[in-house]
C-alpha cells in the first residue's frame, strides 16, 4: 500500500474488545448455556497402560438424572486417522486417534466412557458407577527407552519410532576434520502445561435441522471436518464457533472436548455442557513436547562454527497426533539463527504412556533453542570467546543459506536486537550480598510465521462497508487475546478511513464467517491480516472509483481520511455518501478476499533440503539473574527483550506479547514441570504447578526493532511464538554463568541449584 | 478418590449464634468439621480427602475474632482472619512476617490462624513463629477447657490432639520481652503464593552478644512443625558469630528427618534447613 | 436429597433471595445467577479469577460457600462499572493494554479496587504483591502493574 504516514496503523490504540473484557461482559464458553442443557463428565483411565476387559455402564445408566453413558461402540468412527493439514492432507504421517478407549488404554486419563446428566454432580456420581476391570500392562515412559524394539508398543505389531526427519547440508565429517574445537553435550527439555487461565469447556446442540452446533473454547475451528467424520454425518452438517479465548498457547489446537460434546448432544438431543476442571486440564491435557538432544559442534579458532551434528528425540506420549510436525519444526530449527556450512541432524519422535504432547507455543522451535543456544555458550566457553561476539561471528544475514539450504531473503536484525538488548541491560550487577551470585546471560533465536508452506495454506476474510459508512468484518479467525481480532479492525480502519469504533468484526464461526484458518503458527497476521487487506482494498477502490466520478478527480489524487474521501483542493464527500451512491448503481460495497501463502512440497527425506516456512522472525533475549547460595533462590533481576517484527500493527499488543512471552519463558527455565512418574502427574493443580506471580518477575524491557520487510500487512512479520523462544535458554544461560557450570536439567529449581552448589551434583 | 468439579458430600450447615451453640453443635453431631475460612477445608471437600455430615460454621463468631491484650499476654481468637493478624498493632512482629507470606492476598483475607494451625500441615506458617513465642493454645468443651502449649498441639500430618467435642478458640502469646529479637524466613517454589518447602523461626535473647535464650522451630521438615532442641544447645551460652551460625546451622540440618515430596526432596529440605537457620541467625546478629 | 437453605445477600446494590444447597460454593451461585463475569479457573485459590469483594473485602469466591454470604454485599467487576461508564481501574486497563485474553482481567481489576482503597499511592513493589494471588498467563503482569499505577495517579488526583 502506497500510504507513507499510517493514521491508525502503528499507533498504540487499545484493542476492540477490551472495554468489554474489562466490563465483565465478553462470554467466554462456559458462560454460555441454553433451557434444557445438560452436563457431560468423562470417564477417564486409572492406569497408563492397561488392557480394558470389561466395562458395565448399567448401574450409572439406571441412576436417577442420567440421560446417556457412551462408549467406543457408540462412536460410528471411533478410531480415525490423524490428518494435518485443514485443506491439504499430506501423506506419510497417518496415525492412529481415538475418540473412547477400546481394548486398551494407552495414557493415565485416557477417555473410556462418556456421561449426560441433568446437573455436574449427577454427572461425577455417575462416573464412579461405572466399572472398569483393567488388566495392568507394563509401560514406558521414555522416549529413548521407547525406541527399544523390545520396549512396550503403544501400538501392537507396531514401532514406537512414528517419524524421524534429517538435514543433511554440506559434509559434517570433513567440516569436524577442519575444526579446532569440537564441543558435545546432552540438553533437555522438560514437560510443561499450557495453564490458560481458562480450563477447556464448550457447549453443543442440535439444531432445528438436525445438525449440530459446537460453541467451544478453540483454536481450529475447522475441526468441524473431523467432528463430522466422527459422527459419520456431511461436513455441512456441523458448524463449530469459538467465542473469545481465556488463553490457548497452542493448548486448544488440538480437539479438547468436542468429541465429546457433539456425540453426548447428539444422542441425547439436548444441548450439553462440558468443563474440564483444573485437575483434568493439568493432569491428562496435552503437554509441550519433552525432547533429549544431543549435540555436537565444530568451530574454528576464530570464531566461525564449521560443523554442527545434532541428535533430537522427542516424546509423543500415547497418540502420534501433532508430533511429527512438532519435530519437523525442531529439526529445521535445530541448529539456530546461524550461518553453518555443514549440518547433520537426525530427529525422532516416539509414543510413549504418556497424554499426547501436543502444539504449544513456538511448537518445537523453543526447545531446539534451549539446546542450541546453551550449546552456542559452551562452544564460546571452550574457544575463549565472549559469547556475544561468537554469536555475532555467526549469525544470519540476508542471502546466506538456512540449514535445510533456504536462502534468507530478507533482514535479519540479529546483531542490532543483542545490541539493543546488551544496551538495555546495562553492565552486570555486582552481587547484592556475599552469599549471592549474579550471572549474565544471552540467547538468540527465531521462530517462522506461517504454516508448512506444503500445506497450501489459505485465508479468507470480508469486508462490508455498511450504508452509514460503518463496516462490518466477517472473519474466521480464533481469537486466544493476542489480537487476532483487533489487527484486522486496525487494518480496516486504515484503508477505509473509519474509526475503529465504526467498525464491528464477527468472528470464529464455521457456518457464518470465511475460513480464515487455524490460530496458531503465528500466521494469523500474515495469513488474515493480508485476506483483510486484500478484501479492505477491493471495497477501497469501488469507493475511490464512485467518488471520482463525483468529484470529477482521478482517483490516485483522492485521500480517504476520518470518513470523508478528499480532493487536493479540500472538496470532499463524505464515505456514508459515497457508499449509498454504489448501493444505488449496483456496485459492490463489499469483498470476500482470500489470501496464498506460497505453495511448496515436502521437502526431500533424505537431505531435509527445501524450503518449510513461508518466513522466520528473529531476536534476542537477554537476563539477569541473581542466586541465593544459601536457599538456592533465583531471582531474574533484569530481562530486555528485542525482536525485528517487520511493522509494528500496534506496539502496544506487540509489547505485551513480549511481556507475555517472557513471564512464560521464566516458568520454562526456573519452576514449571508437571513432574511425571511412571505416566501419572504428580503437579495436579496450580499450586504444584508453578507458574510466574507478578512478585516473580521484574519489568520486563521490551525492545521493538522494525524493518518492514516482512511477509504481513504493510511488511509485518508474526511474533506471538517468537517471543518466548529466545527467553528460557537467556535464564538458563544467565544460571549457568552465576554459578560457573551448567545445570543441563529443567526446570533449574532452587533444588537443583542447592544440590548443585552444596553436593556438587 | 479423585478430585470432582463440585462438592459431592451432602451435608447440614450450621450457623451458631455463639460460641457455647457451637460448643453444643461439636459435642452433639458425629462427624462434624469447624468451617472458618474455608480455604484448606473446601479444597479439601471438593478433592473428596474429607466429608462432613454437619459443618459448623464459626466465621461469623465475633467472640473469636479479635485480638487483644489482656494481663500482659496477647490474646488472638482462634477465628481472626490472617488480614487482621497482619494489621495489628500488637507486638508479635514474628507471627506477621509469618502471617504477610502465607497464601496469597486473596486467601488471606478468608483464612484464620485457628484454621491454619488445625489443619496441621507441617508446613503451617503460623505454627513456627507460634512455637518460638511460646504459645499456649485454648481448647474449649463445652464444660470446659484446657491449655495445650503449642508444641503439644500437633501430633502427625493433619492430626492434633483436638478431641472431637472440642474446639480451638484462643492463642494466647507472652510477648517477647525486650531484648529478645526474632525473625521468620520460609522458602517455597516461588517467591508468593507458595506452600513453605522449609519455614524457620527463631526467637533469642542476647546479652553483651551472649545468648541466654533461644528458641528454633522448623516447618515441613518432619510429621509436624518442630523445635530444633539439639541446634537450640549450641547456641545458648555461646556469643553469636559466624562460626556459631554455620555451627548451629549444621546441627539443625542434621537434626531433622524431612522427606520427599511434590515440592522437593529430603536432601533438598535438609539443605534448606542450613540455609535458612544462617541467613536468619545472621540477621539477628545485626 | 440435601436440604435447600434461605439465602439473602446482595449483588452489585440489587437483593436476591434464593434457596441453596450448603455444598454449593459462592462462585457457583453467582455464576447461575448470570454472573458470568466471575470466573472459575481452578476452584481451589490458586489463581484469583473468581475474587470477588464480600463487604468491600476481597475474597475468592471459590472458598466460599454460598450461605456464607448471608446478609453480605457482593461486588463484581459489573458492580464497579459499565461499558458506557467505566471505573477508573477499567480505564487504565484498557488504555494501557492490560487486557489479552481477558480471563484474569475481572478478578484481577477487584483485587486492585480493593488494593487501592486501602493503599491509594503504592510503589510498583507494593502493586506486585497486592496482585500476587491473580495468576495472569498473557501479560506478563507488565500492563497490568502500569495500569493500577495510573489508576492510583488519576484517582489521588481526583481527590
Amino acid at each position: 500500500m502506497e500510504l507513507k504516514e499510517f493514521k491508525v496503523i502503528g499507533k498504540r490504540l487499545p484493542s476492540h474488545d477490551s472495554i468489554e473484557k474489562v466490563a465483565g461482559q465478553t462470554k467466554y464458553a462456559d458462560d454460555f448455556g441454553l433451557p434444557g442443557m445438560i452436563y457431560g463428565k468423562i470417564l477417564r483411565s486409572k492406569y497408563p497402560h492397561a488392557r480394558i476387559k470389561r466395562v458395565d455402564t448399567s448401574k450409572a445408566e439406571k441412576l436417577d438424572g442420567v440421560y446417556c453413558v457412551l462408549t467406543h461402540k457408540d462412536v460410528p468412527h471411533n478410531a480415525i486417522v490423524t490428518r494435518f493439514g485443514q485443506t491439504r492432507a499430506v501423506g506419510g504421517f497417518e496415525g492412529i486417534f481415538r475418540v473412547l478407549a477400546e481394548s486398551k488404554v494407552r495414557y493415565y486419563g485416557e477417555p473410556i466412557a462418556l456421561v449426560a446428566a441433568e446437573t455436574e454432580e449427577i454427572a461425577e456420581r455417575a462416573i464412579d458407577l461405572i466399572e472398569v476391570d483393567y488388566e495392568e500392562m507394563v509401560g514406558v515412559f521414555d522416549q529413548k527407552e521407547a525406541m527399544d524394539p523390545k520396549a512396550p508398543q503403544i501400538e501392537e505389531g507396531k514401532s514406537n519410532v512414528i517419524a524421524r526427519f534429517k538435514i543433511r547440508k554440506g559434509n559434517v565429517a570433513k567440516g569436524f576434520e577442519e575444526a579446532d574445537v569440537i564441543v558435545e553435550n546432552e540438553y533437555m527439555s522438560q514437560f510443561i502445561d499450557h495453564a490458560y487461565l481458562e480450563p477447556e469447556a464448550g457447549v453443543a446442540w442440535v439444531e432445528d435441522d438436525g445438525s449440530i452446533t459446537i460453541r467451544v473454547s478453540t483454536q481450529v475451528i475447522e475441526h468441524y471436518r473431523e467432528i463430522a467424520h466422527v459422527l459419520g454425518i456431511p461436513e455441512s452438517r456441523v458448524r463449530v464457533i469459538t467465542p473469545k479465548i481465556g488463553g490457548g498457547f497452542g493448548g486448544k489446537e488440538d480437539i479438547t472436548v468436542e468429541y465429546y460434546l457433539a456425540l453426548l448432544a447428539w444422542k441425547t438431543g439436548r444441548p450439553v455442557k462440558i468443563v474440564q476442571s483444573r485437575e483434568e486440564s493439568l493432569s491428562f491435557r496435552s503437554k509441550r513436547h519433552p525432547y533429549k538432544f544431543r549435540y555436537k559442534t565444530g568451530a574454528k579458532k576464530d570464531g566461525r562454527i564449521v560443523a554442527v551434528e545434532a541428535e533430537l528425540i522427542s516424546d509423543a506420549g500415547a497418540y502420534m497426533t501433532l508430533s511429527p510436525w512438532v519435530l519437523l519444526y525442531s529439526t529445521v530449527n535445530a541448529v539456530g539463527p546461524y550461518n553453518i556450512p555443514n549440518v547433520k541432524v537426525d530427529s525422532y519422535t516416539v509414543l510413549t504412556n504418556h497424554p499426547p504432547s501436543g502444539a504449544y507455543r513456538t511448537f518445537g522451535a523453543g526447545q531446539a533453542c534451549v539446546a542450541y543456544e546453551q550449546q552456542m555458550d559452551e562452544v564460546a566457553k571452550k574457544l575463549g570467546m565472549d559469547p556475544v561476539e561468537f554469536r555475532k561471528k555467526n549469525y544470519l544475514r540476508k542471502g546466506d543459506t538456512m540449514a535445510n539450504g533456504v536462502e534468507v531473503l530478507n533482514t535479519v536484525a540479529l546483531s542490532e536486537t543483542t545490541d539493543r538488548v546488551l544496551e538495555a541491560l546495562g553492565p552486570k550487577p555486582k552481587p547484592s550480598g556475599p552469599k549471592k551470585l549474579v550471572g549474565f546471560g544471552i540467547a538468540s533465536g527465531m521462530s517462522s510465521y506461517g504454516r508448512m508452506i506444503f500445506l497450501h495454506d489459505t485465508s479468507r476474510s470480508k469486508v462490508r462497508l455498511e450504508l452509514d459508512g460503518s463496516v462490518t468484518i466477517e472473519c474466521g479467525v480464533q481469537d486466544v487475546g493476542a489480537g487476532q481480532e483487533a489487527s484486522l479492525c486496525q487494518i480496516v480502519s486504515e484503508v477505509l478511513g473509519v474509526p475503529l469504533k465504526k467498525i464491528r468484526i464477527i468472528s470464529g464461526d464455521t457456518a457464518a464467517t470465511p475460513i480464515a484458518g487455524t490460530t496458531t503458527a503465528t500466521r494469523q497476521l500474515y495469513m488474515s491480516g493480508n485476506a483483510t487487506l486484500k478484501a479492505a482494498m477491493k471495497v477501497r477502490e469501488n469507493i475511490l472509483n464512485k467518488a471520482s466520478e463525483i468529484l470529477g478527480a482521478d482517483p490516485a489524487e483522492l485521500i480517504i481520511e476520518d470518513e470523508k474521501i478528499k480532493k487536493k483542493d479540500g472538496e470532499s464527500i463524505s464515505l456514508r455518501d459515497v457508499a449509498v451512491a454504489c448501493a444505488e448503481d449496483g456496485i459492490e460495497l463489499f469483498c470476500e478476499a482470500q489470501f496464498n501463502a506460497p505453495f511448496g512440497e515436502v521437502p526431500d527425506p533424505e537431505t531435509g533440503q527445501g524450503r518449510v516456512f513461508p518466513d522466520f522472525t528473529f531476536g534476542t533475549v537477554g537476563a539477569i539473574v541473581e542466586i541465593d547460595t544459601e536457599t538456592g533462590e533465583v531471582e531474574v533481576k533484569k530481562i530486555a527483550s528485542a525482536f525485528d517484527v517487520g511493522t509494528a500493527i500496534n506496539p502496544m499488543r506487540v509489547e505485551g506479547q513480549i511481556e507475555g512471552g517472557a513471564s512464560m519463558g521464566i516458568g520454562w527455565a526456573l519452576s514449571e514441570d508437571v513432574k511425571f512418574e511412571k505416566g501419572v502427574a504428580k503437579a495436579q493443580s496450580l499450586a504444584e504447578y508453578i507458574v510466574v506471580t507478578a512478585v516473580d518477575i521484574p519489568d520486563i524491557k521490551s525492545i521493538i526493532v522494525e524493518n518492514h520487510d516482512g511477509l504481513g500487512p504493510f511488511g509485518a512479520r508474526g511474533v506471538g511464538e517468537v517471543v518466548l523462544t529466545p527467553v528460557a535458554p537467556a535464564v538458563i544461560n544467565a544460571v549457568a554463568d552465576a554459578l560457573g557450570r551448567r545445570i543441563k536439567e529443567l526446570p533449574i529449581t532452587g533444588e537443583r541449584i542447592l544440590l548443585a552448589i552444596k553436593d556438587q551434583v | 478418590m479423585r478430585p470432582t468439579s463440585v462438592i459431592l458430600t451432602d451435608f447440614d450447615y450450621l450457623v451458631p449464634k455463639t460460641l457455647e451453640e457451637a460448643l453444643k453443635e461439636k459435642r452433639e453431631r458425629k462427624g462434624s468439621y469447624i468451617l472458618a475460612g474455608g480455604t484448606d477445608l473446601i479444597p479439601k471437600m471438593r478433592g473428596q480427602v474429607v466429608k462432613p455430615v454437619f459443618l459448623i460454621d464459626i466465621s461469623g463468631l465475633k467472640e473469636l475474632d479479635y485480638v487483644k491484650e489482656q494481663e500482659g499476654r496477647i490474646r488472638i481468637g482462634a477465628a481472626t482472619k490472617i488480614s487482621r493478624i497482619i494489621d495489628s498493632k500488637a507486638k508479635i512482629g514474628i507471627l506477621q512476617e509469618a502471617c504477610k507470606k502465607l497464601g496469597n492476598p486473596l486467601t488471606r483475607n478468608k483464612a484464620t490462624i485457628g484454621g491454619n494451625l488445625c489443619n496441621a500441615s507441617p508446613a503451617a506458617d503460623t505454627a513456627t513463629p507460634l512455637m518460638v513465642l511460646g504459645a499456649e493454645l485454648v481448647l474449649r468443651r463445652l464444660d470446659g477447657e484446657r491449655m495445650v502449649p503449642i508444641e503439644e498441639f500437633f501430633v502427625g500430618p493433619g492430626r492434633t490432639v483436638l478431641k472431637d467435642d472440642e474446639i480451638l478458640t484462643e492463642i494466647r502469646i507472652t510477648p517477647p520481652e525486650d531484648g529478645v529479637k526474632t525473625k521468620f524466613l520460609k522458602v517455597g517454589l516461588r517467591k508468593a503464593d507458595a506452600i513453605s518447602v522449609v519455614n524457620c523461626a527463631i526467637a533469642l535473647k542476647a546479652q553483651n552478644n551472649v545468648i541466654m535464650e533461644a528458641k528454633i522451630a522448623l516447618g515441613s521438615v518432619a510429621p509436624t512443625p518442630v523445635l530444633a532442641k539439639e541446634a537450640r544447645k549450641v547456641l545458648i551460652g555461646n556469643k553469636l558469630n559466624e562460626d556459631l551460625i554455620e555451627k548451629c546451622a549444621q546441627v539443625a540440618a542434621k537434626e531433622v528427618k524431612p522427606i520427599s515430596d511434590v515440592r522437593g526432596s529430603a536432601r533438598y529440605r535438609e539443605l534448606l534447613v542450613e540455609g535458612c537457620v544462617k541467613k536468619v541467625l545472621r540477621e539477628l546478629m545485626e | 436429597m440435601m436440604k435447600k437453605y434461605p439465602l439473602e445477600f446482595r449483588v452489585n446494590g440489587k437483593k436476591f433471595s434464593v434457596e441453596v444447597r450448603p455444598n454449593v460454593t459462592l462462585l457457583r451461585l453467582l455464576r447461575s445467577l448470570g454472573f458470568t463475569e466471575v470466573k472459575s479457573g481452578c476452584e481451589k485459590g490458586d489463581c484469583g479469577t473468581c475474587a470477588v469483594l464480600m463487604d468491600g473485602e476481597p475474597v475468592n469466591s471459590c472458598l466460599t460457600l454460598a450461605l456464607q454470604a448471608q446478609g453480605k454485599e457482593i461486588t463484581t467487576v459489573r458492580g464497579l462499572g459499565t461499558m458506557e461508564n467505566l471505573h477508573p481501574i477499567q480505564e487504565a486497563f484498557v488504555k494501557h493494554g492490560a487486557i489479552q485474553c481477558g480471563f484474569c482481567t475481572p478478578g484481577m481489576v477487584i483485587t486492585a479496587k480493593a488494593f487501592l482503597d486501602k493503599n491509594p499511592n503504592p510503589t510498583r513493589e507494593e502493586i506486585r504483591e497486592a496482585i500476587s494471588g491473580n495468576l495472569c498467563r498473557c501479560t506478563g503482569y507488565q500492563k497490568i502493574v502500569d495500569a493500577i499505577e495510573a489508576a492510583a495517579k488519576k484517582m489521588r488526583g481526583a481527590r
